[in-house]
């Protein structure tokens, strides 16, 4: 198994355990796992398309968390004024569906950078289990939603704009 | 006429907003409480705390759930559109809230 699917699988576990009484540990380590199972999986992506093999672990060190959030959130907005540009009437198209399946992946990376930053350094907050879990299923599905366009053009833009450093 | 700083004037519209987008997705949730405050990266955002119905929770549908929500929030609040902020969600059941007497989320 893969790292970004054994984060993934260890944040289920994480996220349903102690069922009656969840420890709090449990419930922000999910969370935290489950964005890092995210992260990894897009940058085990990312390395897949650099020819020279022995140099792919020291360009995954060069993904920055905060940059990747930007990104992603800078391609989920340019996709929503897409959205919004397609008439609601037009047939559901190959195109529409990749574009709604990287809007997925986006907008999850967005959210669950925040979250993991409250689940690792916000005492203030107080996590319940269905949230917990929501979140989860929600990097579950941006799993299955990047494992359906991976190899499209759109999805290997989307990876090599991920190394770039821009302001929203 | 007074001047109202904007983001008091942002302020009230929020929440209009978000009592809006609330009464249409009764009887899920049973309310929403937000903040607004600064996010990771520093920009200012939107934080929104919804309550769920227990029936609403239900682990079976609870990622079309909360995707549901999320989705008509955005379309009512316009977070981007209208105030420049990101906005973030979380979500807790009814039954949760009970137990933990959380006063942010009453």
């Amino acid at each position: 198994m893969r790292l970004p699917e054994g984060l993934l699988e260890q944040a289920q576990h994480l996220a349903r355990r102690e069922p009656k009484r969840p420890k709090q540990a449990s419930l922000r380590r999910a969370i935290s796992t489950a964005y890092y199972a995210l992260f990894h999986l897009l940058i085990s992506e990312a390395i897949l398309s650099w020819k020279r093999v022995e140099d792919r672990d020291d360009l995954a060190r060069m993904f920055e968390h905060t940059n990747m959030k930007t990104v992603c959130a800078n391609r989920r907005d340019e996709l929503n004024a897409q959205f919004k540009k397609t008439k609601r009437t037009a047939p559901a198209s190959y195109d529409l569906t990749v574009r709604k399946h990287l809007h997925l992946v986006a907008e999850t990376f967005v959210q669950m950078h925040q979250q993991r930053e409250n689940a690792d350094y916000d005492y203030s907050t107080t996590w319940a289990r269905t949230d917990v879990v929501a979140k989860v299923a929600a990097v579950d599905a941006a799993f299955k939603a990047w494992k359906a366009i991976r190899k499209e053009d759109i999805s290997q833009a989307f990876l090599f704009t991920l190394l770039q450093k821009k302001r929203r | 006429m007074p001047v109202m700083p904007s983001g008091i004037v942002h302020q009230r519209h929020v929440a209009a907003a978000v009592q809006k987008a609330a009464d249409s997705l009764a009887p899920d949730v049973v309310r929403i409480r937000y903040a607004v405050a600064l996010d990771s990266t520093g920009l200012a955002a939107i934080f929104f705390r919804v309550l769920l119905s227990d029936q609403a929770s239900r682990e079976d549908r609870l990622y079309e759930t909360t995707q549901r929500i999320s989705r008509k929030l955005l379309d009512i609040v316009k977070p981007m559109e209208k105030f420049g902020m990101e906005a973030y969600f979380n979500f807790r059941s009814a039954s949760e809230q009970a137990k933990l007497k959380d006063a942010a989320w009453e």
